[in-house]
């Protein structure tokens, strides 16, 4: 992989959530909540009151810690930092994005998705075959 | 004669790079199934109806094929149709109704240092990161329960497997699981068990049934998202081989 950059093997590793109430709600039931020592969580509740600001730097935290596999993030949140979840390229954590009940997934603006359909153009097909 | 001969002959290096170009093709197809099913635990696909009581109206109707249900307000009796397997969010929407919206919230979440119970298992493969989710136990530490082996993609394609369909698990655990989603758990472990009583018991001590229902979609939509993440992690690897592959050759 260009630019691979060494995968760290983890056997207790955290999903971080960067959703609104209910999506982090519900899968705090299904148990990957986690609260450290220093009273830090895996998530971040994104309301109508969180600033762009917060979610950037929630999205930067979660990516950088060791302790993360994947991040869920909700499509819509995903948009407001759309340049960051675009510019991200490591493995670990993974970067997924997930629908809320109020925004369904849009295979659109899905940054993986986009970062693949290029092959599927038809200049870049035929230039690759010649 | 020669040229006739080499035309029979197999290219090594066409080989891999067809190989890597199937591979690629079939994560992005895992991926868009999968991504469709997870999305659809999440969220009600089907059509169905729920009128509420009380003090509110709630209405909802899908698309479906165009039916709609009117509901009015102060009905006395609840009366829920459904045709579809219930979505998480809309279980914990009916569980807030039931318990009241002060109980089903994020003011209740427990602050507490408290581990996750839920973690996952990272390690290199071929195709770049596996992860596997491990339910673990809180209390004494020890992971314990099941392994959920989620990911299906295989690492390596055989020369007489044109195109490798992921039969995923997951698809067959989903059929399962919604046929039994109405049920009571009575084969999970009895450490999953308790794990689920303790992130219930966030919220009350009596809690309604419908959010024992949500904690199940949403287990299930994490299986499908931890695979997600591994399929993710294959389609990305596969296409930056070719990506760097194309770079190469221009």
């Amino acid at each position: 992989m260009a630019g691979s950059s060494q995968i760290r093997t983890n056997s207790s590793a955290l999903i971080a959530m960067i959703a609104d109430e209910d999506t982090v709600t519900g899968f705090l039931l299904a148990g990957v909540g986690n609260v450290d020592i220093r009273r830090k969580t895996n998530y971040l509740i994104v309301d109508s009151k969180t600033t762009v600001k917060a979610i950037e730097d929630a999205f930067k935290e979660f990516t950088s810690r060791e302790d993360i596999a994947v991040v869920l993030i909700s499509q819509y949140i995903a948009n407001m930092i759309r340049f960051l979840v675009d510019s991200y390229n490591n493995p670990v954590p993974a970067i997924l994005e997930i629908p809320s009940k109020d925004h369904p997934y849009d295979p659109a603006h899905d940054s993986v998705l986009s970062r693949v359909r290029y092959l599927f153009s038809a200049e870049s097909v035929a230039s690759g075959r010649r | 004669m020669e040229n006739g001969e080499e035309s029979f002959l197999v290219n090594p290096e066409k080989l891999d790079d067809d190989d890597e170009v199937l591979r690629f093709l079939d994560s992005l197809d895992a991926y868009l199934r999968l991504r469709d099913s997870v999305s659809s635990m999440l969220r009600q696909t089907k059509y169905c109806t729920v009128v509420m009581h009380n003090t509110c109206q709630y209405r909802l109707a899908s698309d479906g094929d165009g039916e709609e249900e009117r509901g009015e307000e102060g009905e006395q009796e609840e009366e829920v149709h459904w045709n579809c397997a219930l979505s998480g969010w809309f279980e914990l929407a009916t569980a807030r109704h039931s318990m009241g919206s002060s109980r089903v919230s994020s003011v209740v979440l427990d602050q507490k240092v408290q581990p996750a119970a839920t973690t996952l298992q990272v390690r290199e493969s071929v195709s770049g990161s596996h992860i596997n989710a491990w339910s673990s136990s809180a209390k004494d530490g020890i992971c314990s329960s099941e392994e959920i082996e989620l990911s299906s993609m295989q690492t390596t394609v055989k020369d007489s497997e044109l195109r490798h369909r992921g039969t995923s698990s997951f698809y067959d655990d989903m059929k399962k699981i919604n046929s039994t989603i109405n049920l009571t758990p009575t084969d999970s472990d009895s450490n999953i068990q308790k794990e689920r009583s303790k992130m219930l018991s966030v919220f009350g001590t009596l809690v309604s049934p419908k959010l024992r229902a949500a904690q199940v979609s949403f287990e299930t939509a994490l299986d499908g998202i931890v695979e997600i993440a591994n399929v993710q992690s294959t389609l990305l690897s596969s296409f930056s081989r070719l990506q760097q592959e194309r770079n190469d050759s221009s």
